[in-house]
Order: C-alpha cells, then sequence, then structure tokens
C-alpha cells in the first residue's frame, strides 16, 4: 500500500472477501471515503459502511460508558466465570493472538462463527490430506477451472479477474483455458469467456458429478454413475476436458455444501483430484469469504496444534470441531459467558442464552450485556490476514487509523486488567 | 548488569578452549572481558565441574511457515497424545513430532539451544513463517529463501538473462522476505512436477524451460558468491530418498564448479541401490567427495526410530511417498508460483530394512566425514526425527559402546550391509561443540555466536557431565539466553522472546521496476504488499530485526 496524499491510498488491501484484493485505491473526501478503482460490489458496500458510519460508544446494559469502565466491567465478568466461550472470532492475528491468549488464561472455550464450513474442508484434510493449488498458481498455469457452484461469482465477484480467465495461462503449453461452472441457474451467469461449459446442478449434487466423472477416468468395469440430473454426454465431455487439460483446477467453497452431507461433496472433489494426480496434474483451490475463517484457525493451530473449536478447560488445548462449538457448549449448558469478536462482519449471531454476553465488534452492539466498540482489520487499525488459499498472508495498513482500537489492543486490556485483580 | 560465571570446563571451538577452565564475564547481553578488579560483580554463578558452552544453534529445523502448520493440522492423534497445560509462566501447547509453536521454543531451549534456522521459506509465505517464528519464544531464528524452482527465475534462466540481473533478483527476494540464505529444493524439480515430469536429474533439462537442475545450481551459487552472502547455497539436492542418489549428490557437488554449497539432510541424499533389495549405503562416496571438498559442508538429517511426519517442497518426490504414509493420509499444495509442499506422516521402524539402513547411514556419515566443522547436527526435524532427540543423537556420537549395543536392536541384515560396526570414532565435547553451534554459526556468518569471545552474544549453555552423554545434554544445568537465565535444571524460568536474524543485501534499483511488472502482470499480490518492512516484523509480526553484513 502506498500513501498518495493526504486523500489518496494506492494498493490498499480488501479486508471483505477471502481474496484480499491488493490493488483498490481510495480517496477520502473530508470525512467520507470512497473507492476509485477495483472495486466490486462487496468491497464498494462495506468500505461505504466501515468507514462513513457512525462511531459508537462503548455501552453497559445499553448505556454509554467509558472505554475504562467497560475493560473494568468486562474483566470482572470473565474472572467471575467459570466457562467463558470466545465466539465469533472475525479477527486478524493480533486479534486471535490475543483470544487465544485470553482463552489459555481463562480455560475458555473459543469456536470461529464460521467453522462449519471450513470443517467441510478441514476434516477432509485431517483424516485423509488433499492436493490443493492458489491463486496465482490457477492464474497462471491451469487451462482448465472448474467452478463448483455460480454462486462463486457473487460470493468473489473479481475471481475471474484474479485468475485472469479470459487469457490464456502464463506458465503453461497450453494455447487457451477453459471454464467450467458447475451449478444452479448457470443462464444467468454472465460476461464468461465465450469457450466456457455450463453444467446445471444443485450444489449439492457436485459432489455425484465429481463421483461419475471419476468412475469414467478410472475406467471401473461399470460405465459413469447414471445420473439423473445430468446426461452421460455431459459427464463424459467433462471427464474429456479434465483428462485433456494440463493442469485442471477445482475450485469450490464449502460454505455452499451446507447440508449434513456437505463434507462428501468436498470428499468427492478431492478424490477426484487424487484420480486425476495418478496420471496427469490437477489440483483443488479451496474458497473461503470470511479472511478471518482461515487466519483464525492458521494462528490456532500454530499456537495450539489445532484449529478452532478448542477448549482450554483442561489447561491444555483440546480440539473438537463440534463438541466444542459454540452452539454445542450453549446447549449443553456449559458456558456462564459468550465475548463475540465482531471484527470483520457486522452482524453479530449470539445464540439464544440467558448468560452474560460481551460483543467487541464495530458497531452492532447485539443483545450484548456489554458492547465495546473496536475497529475492522485492515480499515481502522492494521491487520494481518489470511487469503482464502492458506499459503499467502498479507499486512493491510489502516485506512482510518486511531479512530477505533484493535480487537488485539481491546482484548490486551483485558488480560491486563485481569492481571491485576 | 556484571555476571560473572566461574570457574566452568570452557568448549569453545572458535577461539581453540577445549575444555580450559575459566572464568566467563557478561554484561547485560554481551560477553565482556575480564573486567578491572575494581568492577562490582552484580552475581555469580558457580560453574566448577560444568561443561559450558555457547548456546546451540540449529541450522536447518522446520519451526515455521505453511507446511509446518498444515503438519500440525494433519497431526490429531499427535496432538491429542501429547498436551502441554499453561501455568504462570508458560503458554499451552500440542504436538510432539511438530509441536505447536510455544512449545517448539520451551523444548528447545530446555535443550540449551537459543538459535533456530527454518530451511524453507517459500518468499509468498515468508510473512507466516516470521510470525510462527515470532510465537516461537526463547530462540533467535531466521529463515532460508526457497528460490530455484520459481517460474520468473525459471524463465529468466530459459532466455539467458545475464547473471547481474539474477543476482539483483536474488538479492531483492531476500531483502523482501527478510531472510538469511537461500535454499534449492530439488532445483528445478518441484516447478517440472507442476508439468507432471516426475523425476528429474541433475542434467536433465526442465520439461518446459529446458533448464537442468546443475545449471540452476550453478546459476544461484554464482548469485550467492557475487551478493557475498554468508551462507552458501543451501540445497536439498535432487532425488531425495530414490534408492542410487548418492550421484545426483555428487553431480551436485560438481555443478557448482569448486563454488561452496551446503548440502541439507544429506542422509536422505546418500544412497546406493546394490544388494538384493536394491537399496544400500552410499555414505562412503559421500564422506569421501566431502573429505576432498572443504567448500562444502553437509547437514546429516539423522532419522530416528518412532512417529513423525515428513514435510518438504519436494513435491516431486514426496507425492509417491503417500504409499508409505503412517497414518495414510498425505496433504500437498503447489504454491504460487514458486514452490510446493508435501506433508505426509511416517513411522520410522527400527526393524525394517529400509529404516534401520537410513539409520546407519546418518551416523556413517557423521563419523566419516573428518572435518567437523563441515558436518551440522540435524535431524531435519521433524523429517527424520524431532529436534528432541538430539541428546539421544549426540550420546550414539561420544559413546561407540552404546552405539553398538543399539546395532543389536535394528535390523540385522541393515546392520550387515552397515560399515557402522567397523567405525571407532567417539565425538569429543570439543566436536560436539563444533556441530551443535561453532560450525553453523561461522556457516551462517553469526559473527557474535557460537563462541564465548568478548563481544559475543550472551547464550551461553552450563552442562553437568555424566557418563550418560545423553543424560548431560537432555539437561542443562542452565541455559540464559541473551544474558538471562532462561532455564534452570530442566525448568523454564524465564520467557523472552528472540530476535529474526537476515542478511542485508544490495541491488541495482532497476529490479523493483522488473519486480513490479512482474507481480501485476503474474502476481496475485502487488510487489509493494509482497515485501516485508523491519516496522512490520518488529511492530505487527512480533520479531525485531538484527541485520548481517555480508561476508
Amino acid at each position: 500500500m502506498s500513501v498518495n496524499n493526504s486523500n489518496s491510498v494506492k494498493e490498499a488491501i480488501c479486508p471483505f472477501c477471502g481474496l484480499l484484493c491488493d490493488d483498490i485505491n481510495v480517496t477520502r473526501s473530508g470525512s467520507k471515503y470512497s473507492i476509485d478503482s477495483h472495486g466490486c460490489l462487496i468491497s464498494e458496500s462495506r468500505y461505504q459502511g466501515a468507514l462513513n458510519s457512525e462511531i459508537l460508544q462503548p455501552q453497559l446494559h445499553g448505556n454509554p460508558v467509558d472505554y475504562e469502565i467497560a475493560i473494568h466491567e468486562a474483566a470482572t465478568l470473565i474472572s467471575a466465570s467459570n466457562s467463558p466461550v470466545i465466539a465469533g472470532m472475525m479477527t486478524d492475528v493480533a486479534g486471535s493472538r490475543a483470544a487465544l491468549e485470553l482463552a489459555d488464561r481463562t480455560g475458555a472455550v473459543i469456536d470461529h462463527h464460521h467453522n462449519p464450513a471450513y470443517h467441510r474442508n478441514n476434516s477432509r484434510l485431517q483424516t485423509y490430506g488433499g492436493y490443493l493449488t492458489t491463486l496465482s498458481e490457477a492464474r497462471n498455469r491451469a487451462d482448465l477451472i472448474v467452478l463448483f457452484g455460480s454462486e462463486l461469482l457473487a460470493q468473489f465477484p473479481r475471481l475471474l479477474e484474479k485468475l485472469n480467465a479470459f487469457h490464456s495461462p502464463a506458465y503453461s503449453a497450453a494455447q487457451k483455458r477453459t471454464i467450467a461452472v458447475v451449478g444452479r441457474n448457470c443462464a444467468e451467469l454472465k460476461e464468461f469467456p465465450e469457450n466456457s461449459t455450463f453444467i446445471e446442478c444443485d450444489p449439492q449434487q457436485a459432489g455425484l458429478i465429481a463421483n461419475a466423472v471419476r468412475s469414467n477416468i478410472e475406467k471401473r468395469n461399470r460405465p459413469a454413475l447414471d445420473l439423473e440430473f445430468v446426461s452421460s454426454d455431459t459427464i463424459n465431455s467433462l471427464t474429456k476436458l479434465v483428462m485433456d487439460a494440463d493442469y485442471p483446477v477445482l475450485a469450490w467453497c464449502a460454505s455452499n455444501f451446507d447440508n449434513p452431507l456437505g463434507d462428501l461433496v468436498v470428499d468427492s472433489l478431492v478424490r477426484l483430484i487424487d484420480s486425476v494426480n495418478k496420471r496427469s496434474r490437477c489440483a483443488g483451490l479451496m474458497l473461503t469469504q470470511s479472511p478471518s475463517t482461515v487466519t483464525v484457525n492458521q494462528v490456532a493451530t500454530w499456537q495450539c496444534g489445532n484449529p478452532t473449536a478448542l477448549s482450554f478447560a483442561s489447561g491444555s488445548p483440546e480440539h473438537h470441531p463440534v463438541f466444542h462449538s459454540l452452539h454445542s457448549v450453549v446447549k449443553r449448558g456449559n458456558c456462564d459467558l459468550i465475548l463475540w469478536l465482531g471484527g470483520l462482519e457486522d452482524e453479530v449471531n449470539l445464540p439464544e442464552s440467558a448468560v452474560p454476553k460481551i460483543v467487541i465488534a464495530r458497531s452492532d452492539p447485539g443483545n450484548a450485556d456489554l458492547f465495546i466498540p473496536a475497529g475492522i482489520p485492515g480499515v481502522h487499525h492494521d491487520a494481518h490476514l489470511f487469503r482464502t488459499d492458506i499459503a499467502v498472508s498479507l499486512y493491510l495498513r489502516a485506512l482510518q487509523g486511531d479512530s477505533l482500537p484493535s480487537t488485539a489492543e481491546v482484548i490486551s486490556s483485558i488480560l491486563q486488567k485481569l492481571e491485576n485483580k | 548488569m556484571l555476571t560473572l560465571i566461574h570457574g566452568g570446563m570452557i568448549y569453545d571451538p572458535t577461539h581453540s578452549l577445549d575444555g580450559v577452565v575459566q572464568d566467563l564475564y557478561i554484561e547485560d547481553c554481551r560477553i565482556v572481558a575480564k573486567p578491572p578488579d575494581s568492577k562490582k560483580i552484580n552475581r555469580t554463578i558457580d560453574a566448577s565441574g560444568l561443561i559450558v558452552m555457547a548456546g546451540g544453534i540449529d541450522i536447518h529445523s522446520h519451526i515455521g511457515g505453511g507446511k509446518v502448520n498444515i503438519a500440525r493440522m494433519m497431526m490429531t492423534e499427535d496432538c491429542d497424545a501429547h498436551r502441554a497445560a499453561s501455568n504462570e509462566n508458560l503458554r499451552s501447547g500440542a504436538g510432539h513430532a511438530v509441536p505447536s509453536t510455544f512449545l517448539t521454543g520451551y523444548e528447545y531451549a530446555k535443550l540449551g539451544y537459543t538459535m533456530c534456522f527454518e530451511p524453507a521459506v517459500i518468499p509468498s509465505n515468508a510473512r507466516q513463517a516470521h510470525m510462527e517464528m515470532a510465537d516461537t519464544p526463547l530462540l533467535d531464528t531466521g529463515g532460508y529463501l526457497v528460490l530455484g524452482n520459481d517460474d520468473f527465475f525459471l524463465q529468466m534462466m530459459a532466455n539467458g538473462t545475464e547473471p547481474q540481473k539474477v543476482r539483483d533478483y536474488v538479492s531483492w527476494m531476500i531483502d523482501a522476505t527478510q531472510c538469511i540464505g537461500v535454499k534449492a529444493v530439488n532445483p528445478g524439480g518441484i516447478n517440472a512436477f507442476k508439468f507432471n515430469q516426475r523425476a528429474l536429474n541433475v542434467d536433465e533439462p526442465h520439461a518446459h524451460y529446458r533448464v537442468t537442475p546443475g545449471e540452476i545450481v550453478r546459476s544461484l551459487s554464482e548469485a550467492l558468491a557475487d551478493i557475498k552472502l554468508s551462507h552458501p547455497l543451501h540445497v536439498h539436492a535432487s532425488n531425495l530418498g530414490v534408492p542410487g542418489n548418492y550421484r545426483s549428490t555428487i553431480d551436485t557437488i560438481n555443478a557448482a564448479d569448486g563454488l561452496p554449497l551446503h548440502l541439507a539432510h544429506v542422509q536422505f541424499h546418500s544412497y546406493g541401490s546394490e544388494g538384493k533389495r536394491k537399496f544400500s549405503s552410499a555414505s562412503l562416496e559421500i564422506s569421501e567427495k566431502v573429505n576432498q571438498n572443504p567448500q562444502i559442508s553437509v547437514d546429516v538429517g539423522h532419522i530416528m526410530f518412532g512417529q513423525t511426519i515428513t514435510i518438504s517442497a519436494d513435491i516431486m518426490h514426496q507425492y509417491p511417498n503417500r504409499h508409505h504414509g503412517h497414518p495414510r493420509k498425505s496433504t500437498f499444495m503447489d504454491i504460487e508460483c514458486e514452490a510446493g509442499c508435501g506433508v505426509v506422516p511416517f513411522r520410522y521402524r527400527s526393524k525394517q530394512f529400509v529404516n534401520a539402513l537410513q539409520w546407519a547411514i546418518g551416523l556413517e556419515l557423521f563419523l566419516t566425514i573428518k572435518n567437523p566443522w563441515q558436518v551440522f547436527l540435524t535431524t531435519d526435524h521433524p523429517n527424520g526425527a524431532s529436534f528432541t532427540t538430539y541428546p539421544h543423537l549426540i550420546r550414539l556420537l561420544m559413546d561407540r559402546s552404546y552405539r553398538n549395543d543399539m546395532l543389536t536392536t535394528i535390523n540385522p541384515t541393515a546392520v550387515e550391509l552397515s560399515c557402522i560396526r567397523e567405525l571407532s570414532r567417539e565425538y569429543s565435547l570439543y566436536e560436539i561443540a563444533i556441530i551443535t553451534r561453532a560450525g553453523p554459526a561461522k556457516s551462517l556468518g553469526l559473527k557474535d555466536r557460537g563462541h564465548l569471545g568478548e563481544g559475543a552474544n550472551a547464550d551461553v549453555v552450563l552442562y553437568r557431565p555424566n557418563s550418560n552423554w545423553e543424560e548431560t545434554f537432555r539437561q542443562p544445568a542452565r541455559v540464559i539466553k541473551d544474558g538471562e537465565t532462561v532455564v534452570l535444571e530442566g525448568e523454564i524460568v524465564n520467557v523472552i522472546a528472540g530476535k529474526s536474524h537476515r542478511a542485508q543485501t544490495e541491488f541495482d534499483r532497476d529490479i523493483e521496476k522488473t519486480m513490479k511488472t512482474y507481480f501485476e502482470e503474474n502476481g496475485t499480490v502487488r510487489s509493494s504488499n509482497f515485501k516485508i518492512s523491519d516496522d512490520e516484523m518488529a511492530n505487527s509480526i512480533g520479531s525485531s530485526v538484527v541485520r548481517h553484513s555480508l561476508c
């Protein structure tokens, strides 16, 4: 990022989707900010809300209080708690480090709001593994990109641009690039390269399509799975595309497979990749909407050996994605305080529970007993976030520094108070 | 604050001190000359009868970065079995084969290590590697940048770009990623695998770019010599783990044409293909080559029996290893047109012929490379074994009788085919001090580390002699880091943060324009956001930077 003069920031990094586009130009005019170039529907609306909306005061039971009183109250509530849960966790590396320290010191449970989708991918990797790739590899090497989910373009508006989809890959002998989409309402998709292929199906059926292609590739004795919703010709065409490509990339976003068997869709995609790799090359591109999901779980993994959800109740980190999730813990009644870290997202999703609730977030107090405003990573304070492909992390510089503390700063203040108690 | 360490036996090979009983003075965080008698000594530590060495330096240990974290995430069973609780001083953590960061720092410190170098920093992943190392307390750290498989570099080679530009590129990349060295992993091979090339010999052209691993080694070695980087090109040679690969290792040395090289985890690259099982030891061929070439250094990458996890950027050779995974799972990743990673859990078994012979080959290398300044003690943590096995490895090197007893516990055919029983050499304490601190410091150009002379950083370890050397090195009596006692009789008493060590490089500023264009056209990150500044390191990543001048 570079600051041209006091009013214009070039190559700012957008924290509002997993792509972390880092070519955003932002201009300030008076107290208002706007995106000059390289914006998208998500970044334009999110930056607008983040930079131009009112900054709230801390609130105790809905009444404004001083920051110091709010910190004191938070420390009092936490020290009185036997089984706190730190949830939401839409935060950056510093926020993750601080929250994990707080959890370690207080024996808390810690969980990320988007873990159900994250663990559709992660449980596959933890159990069997997989073959993955990153955005630059896909951009420069993939001569076939299969997008599993037509929603991907709404979720990641600059995905095709990022992947240079309209041009042939730079580091490849291939002379062209093909895009295929497996998803619903494909007819409504616009602005795709001319030779693109569309296969209409429900997102939950993507796994069946992957299985059918794999069955073809492995030349099993039985014919390709007979699927009612798609013709065998379509499966054969997709098989040929995959097998003819030098470096096909399958891309998906696990949040789109939101059903009890969603992890099996991921499993099918990864198995297809394995199958192709036996003879040629293929890799998966995992897309995650909020960069906080990857960020928090990366930090948790290096500090604790495992991603969230983690319980520190025994003194050491114990991982279980379901048993230690916020909703399971609340349902069991094993929680007497919820600390919600909003960070990157506006909406606070506290569960129904009578326990005291502390919310540290930009603007939504939810139904919190205590609300402490904190900035959005990369907008109100410097922040490290991980990109969707896990490998790349970036350093986002504040656009509107000093206006709000970071989540890490708020938690550090609470930790300091706890030490003095 | 002036501290006297009184009456210890000093083992400081940098100053040729071999157990000399001598006082040592520390003022704040430096070792100082004997002060005038008038100067007040604030603290005296009685080291009578104790061995005194500089803090240990691990020249090759995977402690931070994406692939290490993938390994942690995959080792759920290991984490469940090894969980450590927090206390007033210490954070909690989990994992033995590839421990979480806090535990890594604590366990290294408890062994008397004060510096550790991550040998495979992928450029786009450098930020993460530094963040993980910053969360590894009690250790100073640094990283070697993985180059030689990046499409940008291979294109330069394919286009016959002049060496000056290659040098500027390498120099710029070291600067941008805050690294202290450069590593070539299976030169060209990781990239070739992306083009579905499944094997690549040293003199074999890359399927797409038509350059050979030998040419890559030569080009990078020349660039580093021109830059005057202290540590030579750190090479993970071609054909990792492949029977008969000792020829590739020798070919790699030859490719550098007399320029210095450091060969990483050479145990995995010293295999012959003789005998009924087509797997044999070629340690003597490698030792002979190293003995003849003083410009070559190696770290061994010794294996120990038990569960671990293998993590390597060498995806070309890790991918076939997925069939040997234990537990049977494996994760691979092609990364940012720069490199890749392959992560495969593995259990080395003492009764299994190949594993037993690998164990013997590591010891053969230690014992037949004559000059201890050319060989460094590593297990390529966690690939050969956890670094926590170092005390056991030191005993194997120092105690022939114990070593021979261990031979009765492993696959007898492997013992028969190894020369290990005939090797009578026993390492001395002086030699152990060379291979665990003085040698690595010298190789890395760390002028104030690895020794106990005036001006050295006050990283000092006191060991209690024991006929069982494993006990000696398992639990130092005291570990001093930056002048502070951090470990006392096996207990961590003080937790301090480490610093990050990097090379100070220079380059023609024109390369910045080239890189800006490259990142805009082919990258998915802008060059301005790719670079890591000292300010970011200190204030956000959490590790302040120590810059080392060139040699």
